[in-house]
């Protein structure tokens, strides 16, 4: 982290990091843009990224999605802290809310995804430890389970039902307030 | 291979029902055996902290300064803080939905208040907007000068539904007899005084927790007006604020006395009027109950009637009579019971909290012993009236509530003693004592129930607004 930001050139090239898709496929990132992965920045600190980081469970079409999510907020995390040394100066504050109105029409628009490959971000998200993606991502399914019946919510996501009637009805005797 | 929602591992697939409101984890429940199991394990749904039973009765009373609180005492509840010693002393309490209370408070500075009398938290309201020229009263002074106009201030709150709870300030016609009088003296047929009521729009102020503002919005009226407002006729009562009912995203609203109800439905922003069973009896009570919105009827004295609103998908309303009964041979028993008029005689208690407030009293009072359980409301203290010998007593059988959940109402007999009563089975049980100490020489013949409804507390921490009176 150190060497992240130092603005030199040398040690920016140092900062990179390979990362490699289960279909071994390499993604050059920054540090930066890696350690928004927990999972990265605990091999970086153990020092075991030489050679590239091997990610097993992840394809390359989710690794490159996953990076794209890093990179956008990996900038925004240090245009943080770059403008938290002038949080009295209203200009800057113009420019971090324009930033954040941008990052949240990023979100939206990367949660533009079929179900299976927003299912497959969500473990990525998982494994690699990143909050701010796994958050975004389980939202959005909480968001489309809303207000939802249980057979609605089955046919949307290929569920079959494995409750036998006795259980399903008990469970609606319990919570019959849910069902009105 | 296509990922689906079987993938996703236990602790991911709980990261996202933790999401839902109550109501979403409990159909999430229904799904499939591997999505209950995640709920259960980590015990997402938490029903035992939802307002889903009876916790007791609120009562305002005239001439009280604080609302009373009826309820039974348990070792195993934590207690309710109806005192509402918590926050900035209240007037009223206005308006109750799912275990929050909408209060007044009035003096040099008069605002609305949000508290939960389960968790001791509040919120104090931001002022709302001025109230914006319904197109009615846009044709002049007379209209103003014979009706006064004011709001019903409702809460709307569903916790199983959503953590924000929304008040909606609906415009009253309010008719003041002399004023009535006066304008036909002066005014034969002023030209306002044609225009319907209610309007064919109506706009509203709504404040949401959500946004933490006031804002405007307007409803439009489907089905009739209720008349002119020429043929508003004078009503002597105020219409009563409070008498409300939230159910199935619907507010209904008592209006003009007993004449009709008002209910918007706040999915699609439109309202309209559904009168009220018209016989000999006037409008008592109005609340939501088992199946949906109930009001119960009365002559004043002993005949009560319990009806029902059944709603057509074609939003046709109708009112039907579910049961009929007259209560005086009941009430006469009731009286004649020996602990009738005692103080602190249970099973339930009245918290007699304006009497504890008054300081040089509040020594001698003595506490009331908890009881081990909470109220079955099935099954405790039930009279047994065959057994049960008729005193020879005349008043009144009033209304307290209706149970939220069961076809039970809340009576109350002369404001001596409370009763739940089963219709549907005609049994009685027995809840006690409800006259305030001391209220006969405070209120004299003042004494009477301003408003009640039945409580339900929630017990939720997720709480919205301790900081909106920053908010400008």
């Amino acid at each position: 982290m150190a060497s992240a930001g130092s603005g030199d050139e040398k040690a920016a090239a140092a900062a990179m990091i390979t990362l490699i898709s289960s279909d071994n496929e390499k993604f050059e990132v920054t540090e930066a843009t890696a350690t928004l992965s927990q999972t990265i920045r605990h091999m970086i600190e153990d020092g075991c990224t030489d050679g590239g980081v091997p990610l097993p469970n992840v394809t390359s079409k989710i690794l490159a999605r996953v990076i794209e999510y890093c990179k956008k907020h990996a900038t925004a995390a240090a245009g943080e802290e770059g403008s938290s040394s002038s949080f009295s100066d209203a200009a800057f504050l113009e420019v971090d809310r324009a930033f954040l109105e941008e990052l949240e029409e990023f979100d939206d628009a990367f949660l533009e995804v079929d179900r299976a490959t927003l299912f497959d971000l969500i473990l990525a998200a998982n494994y690699l430890d990143i909050k701010g993606l796994l958050n975004l991502t389980c939202q959005k399914v909480a968001d489309s389970v809303k207000g939802k019946t249980p057979e609605q919510i089955r046919e949307m996501y290929n569920i079959v039902n494995d409750l036998t009637p006795e259980e399903e009805a008990e469970i609606r005797r319990e919570t019959q307030w849910a069902f009105e | 291979m296509v990922t689906t929602a079987r993938d996703l591992p236990d602790d991911v697939l709980a990261a996202v029902l933790r999401r839902l409101a109550p109501r979403g984890v409990a159909a999430s429940r229904c799904v499939c055996r591997s999505w209950r199991d995640a709920i259960d394990a980590r015990r997402l749904l938490r029903a035992d902290l939802l307002p889903l039973s009876v916790g007791g009765i609120f009562m305002e009373y005239c001439a009280l300064y604080s609302p009373e609180f009826l309820s039974r005492p348990s070792a195993a509840a934590a207690p309710i803080s109806a005192g509402l010693d918590f926050m900035p002393s209240v007037r009223r309490v206005l308006s109750h939905c799912g275990g929050l209370l909408l209060c007044e408070r009035y003096g040099h500075e008069r605002y609305y208040v949000v508290a939960n009398p389960a968790t001791r938290q509040f919120a104090r309201l931001p002022p709302p907007t001025p109230p914006p020229p319904q197109p009615s009263s846009a044709s002049g002074v007379i209209v103003e000068a014979c009706f006064d106009k004011d709001a019903a201030a409702c809460l709307v709150y569903d916790p199983t539904a959503s953590p924000h709870y929304e008040v909606f300030l609906v415009p009253l016609l309010r008719v003041l007899a002399e004023k009535h009088e006066a304008r036909l003296r002066l005014h034969p047929h002023p030209e306002p005084l044609r225009s319907e009521w209610p309007p064919l729009s109506c706009t509203m102020r709504v404040f949401s927790s959500a946004t933490r503002r006031w804002r405007e919005q307007t409803f439009l009226r489907v089905g009739e007006a209720a008349g002119t407002l020429a043929a508003m006729e004078p009503s002597y009562w105020w219409d009563m604020p409070g008498r409300n009912a939230y159910w199935r995203r619907a507010l209904y609203v008592r209006c003009r006395g007993d004449r009709f109800i008002t209910r918007i439905s706040l999915s699609d922003a439109k309202y309209q009027i559904v009168n009220t069973p018209r016989d000999k009896t006037y409008l008592s009570f109005l609340g939501r109950s088992e199946k949906g919105v109930y009001c119960a009827t009365s002559d004043g004295f002993h005949e009560l009637s319990i009806w029902h609103l059944s709603e057509s998908y074609g939003g046709q309303m109708e009112w039907v009579l579910k049961h009929h009964v007259n209560l005086m041979a009941f009430s006469r028993k009731l009286h004649a019971l020996e602990d009738y008029h005692k103080q602190n005689r249970g099973p339930w208690i009245l918290q007699d909290i304006n009497y504890r407030k008054c300081s040089h009293k509040a020594d001698d009072y003595v506490a009331v012993e908890e009881a081990e359980f909470e109220w079955d409301s099935d099954n405790d203290d039930v009279l047994d009236t065959s057994d049960m010998a008729e005193g020879n007593y005349t008043g009144y059988t009033g209304v307290l509530g209706f149970h939220p959940y069961k076809e039970v109402i809340f009576l109350n007999a002369s404001l001596r003693r409370g009763v739940a009563y089963h219709w549907n089975t005609s049994k009685f049980q027995d809840l006690g004592n409800i006259w305030p100490k001391d209220y006969a020489e405070l209120a004299g013949e003042w004494a009477d129930l301003e408003m009640s409804f039945i409580y339900t507390p929630c017990w939720l921490e997720e709480f919205y607004g301790n900081n909106f009176e920053d908010q400008k």
